[in-house]
């Protein structure tokens, strides 16, 4: 039957078994293709892949160097030396996952927060006030239409390519969005609990602050959650083309090298983070608003 | 202190060229439970828009006089409390909550609350001892920390009746209260309102001000009845010709007579008013009946007395 309920246990076998079904995939490929060519990196067996995570964890990175003269240096057993530096710099400083996770997180938090916090001020007063969203609205829906990456030129141009830039991108690509689906959740709260709250005594800002932002503020960290995508191909776009650090640079200077060993557990855990950032989300969700997954009678 | 708690002045209202209400004309006293009745689509949802103040009238006005002035109404306001038909609630707060709520914004300012977080604490929680009190009244005293989707719908519409009776206003306003309810729930909250009047019964005993004055919106003719002291009979089905009109100039006020009175212990038995009952069909309902206008209105030009001895 459509929709018919199935137990958690039944659920979590489905996963696991998706997520071996998949698994087993990418070895039965990559046997293949080492049958074929024993030294091809494109598709790492896991031994590689292995090998890949531990040079992404333990070398150290050496700040003008790119990528082919790090995994040289680390194939040359230069480690000792850096290892040494990296114990004077502290222990995860110059290390390559935690400097481009540092980076990529960083710029993305800023651009998110920003885009997020932006959009739901300007979103919230545009479904209060009908005379704002009539002024903003088209501005809005235009700027909703153009492609981030697209602009990018003119984002370097204006920003230059530094933090400010990458926090600016995301912003850009976010906020519109973001303003206008928040203008759209504010003007579908229910008249009557309107009135109602001004019947019982409260001010505009007070219907705003204590009726309308409350009642959206699950589906804005809906909406964060589904922002994380989009902004995380403007921010990886970017560092592939301009960044000195990040995990979009490290992707471009390692495919360059053909080491995919390295590129695709950068890849499973940049993903990881996506994950986590969610999952982050929803516990906040259900933390600020336990009301909101609850079933009615 | 007049004993006019609302007027309604000559009120008519119109959407485009759809004529709703012709000439209202209404005093409801302080302490009355007053029952608006009438078929669909004869305004009597657009009459109540009009006293909460979403929907000012096209013509004439609406005045509340809660404490001795008078003021038209152009706006929602803290002197009319409103239950609707889908209760309403804020889903973010639990039922406790959602009764303190109009307490918290009535008597505190966001800066206050901001600022003076001690001052603030202790406030809220009387706010929130004062809410639990109002619930146990209305027997939902092991539903305090439930949120509205956690509450069957009688429960649901208990509070938003403690939601606004807490408040203390002037009027209390009921869109269609028993629509959504299963028939035990409707009764049930019959007796509520019976008790209601049943507390103005003993003000006026006391010779106090009655604390409940109620307008209920229904199309259940003996539920209106049985909880209501008086009756208001609204249909677009009048002779509107003998008033010069050449078309249907929308609904107005064609029946105005007392209603029996109950206290919340009697025996529900809607045979005993039936009588009335069949008067009101015959007079508000009926297309084919078109009845001078003022042919049922037993209380036009003396008001309403309201107070049942």
């Amino acid at each position: 039957m459509i929709g018919r309920k199935i137990s958690r246990r039944a659920g979590l076998v489905c996963a696991a078994v998706s997520v071996a079904v998949l698994l087993a995939a990418y070895a039965a490929i990559s046997f293949v293709q080492h049958q074929r060519n024993p030294n091809d990196r494109t598709i790492p067996t896991w031994g590689q892949l292995w090998e890949g995570m531990v040079f992404l964890c333990e070398q150290p990175r050496q700040a003008e160097s790119d990528a082919s003269d790090l995994l040289a240096a680390a194939l040359a057993g230069t480690g000792m030396e850096n290892r040494q530096q990296t114990r004077e710099r502290g222990f995860l400083e110059g290390r390559i996952l935690w400097e481009a996770s540092k980076a990529t997180l960083g710029r993305l938090a800023g651009g998110l927060s920003l885009g997020v916090i932006g959009g739901v001020i300007v979103g919230v007063l545009m479904g209060c006030f009908l005379k704002i969203d009539a002024s903003v609205a088209p501005a809005m829906y235009f700027a909703s239409r153009i492609i981030p990456t697209a602009a990018m030129p003119i984002f370097f141009k204006l920003a230059g390519i530094e933090f400010e830039m990458y926090v600016a991108m995301i912003t850009f690509g976010s906020m519109p969005i973001v303003t206008l689906t928040v203008s759209g959740y504010v003007q579908e709260f229910p008249n009557e609990l309107r009135h109602k709250a001004y019947t019982l005594g409260a001010s505009n800002a007070e219907v705003i602050t204590t009726a309308i932002f409350p009642y959206v503020l699950p589906k804005v960290i809906d909406l964060a959650i589904l922002m994380i995508g989009p902004a995380l191909v403007y921010l990886i776009a970017a560092e592939q083309i301009v960044a000195g650090e990040g995990f979009g640079y490290r992707i471009r200077v390692l495919t360059k090298a053909t080491r995919f060993e390295a590129v695709y557990p950068l890849i499973v855990i940049l993903t990881v983070y996506a994950g986590a950032i969610t999952y982050g989300l929803k516990l906040l969700q259900r933390a600020l608003c336990p009301w909101y997954k609850l079933k009615g009678r | 202190m007049s004993d006019t708690i609302l007027k309604i002045k000559d009120l008519s209202h119109w959407f485009g060229s759809n004529r709703v209400l012709f000439e209202v004309n209404l005093d409801i006293r302080r302490g009355q439970i007053v029952a608006v009745v009438g078929p669909s689509g004869c305004g009597k949802s657009t009459l109540l828009r009009a006293i909460v103040g979403t929907h000012p009238p096209k013509q004439g006005a609406v005045v509340v006089n809660a404490d001795g002035t008078e003021r038209v109404i152009r706006a929602p306001g803290r002197d009319r409390g409103i239950v609707y038909q889908r209760y309403s609630l804020f889903p973010h707060l639990t039922a406790q909550q959602n009764v303190a709520y109009g307490l918290m914004v009535d008597q505190t300012t966001p800066a206050a609350r901001a600022f003076k977080r001690s001052d603030w604490k202790a406030l809220r929680r009387k706010h929130l001892r004062e809410a639990a009190e109002m619930l146990d009244r209305m027997k939902l005293g092991a539903a305090l920390n439930k949120y509205p989707p956690e509450l069957s719908g009688g429960m649901c519409q208990r509070v938003a009746i403690a939601q606004a009776l807490i408040m203390k206003p002037a009027v209390l306003l009921l869109d269609e209260p028993f629509g959504a309810l299963d028939e035990a729930t409707r009764e049930e909250l019959q007796r509520i309102l019976l008790t209601l009047y049943s507390e103005n019964l003993e003000a006026w005993a006391h010779g106090r001000l009655p604390p409940h004055t109620v307008m209920i919106v229904t199309h259940e003719i003996n539920e209106a009845i049985f909880v209501s002291d008086r009756i208001i009979g609204l249909s677009q089905y009048w002779d509107w010709k003998a008033v010069g009109q050449t078309s249907s100039p929308g609904a107005t006020v064609v029946y105005d007579k007392r209603a029996p009175v109950f206290s919340p212990d009697d025996e529900r038995d809607f045979l005993s008013f039936r009588d009335q009952k069949d008067e009101i069909l015959h007079a508000v309902f009926d297309p084919d009946y078109c009845q001078s206008y003022k042919e049922y209105i037993a209380l036009a030009g003396r008001v309403a007395e309201g107070r049942r001895d």
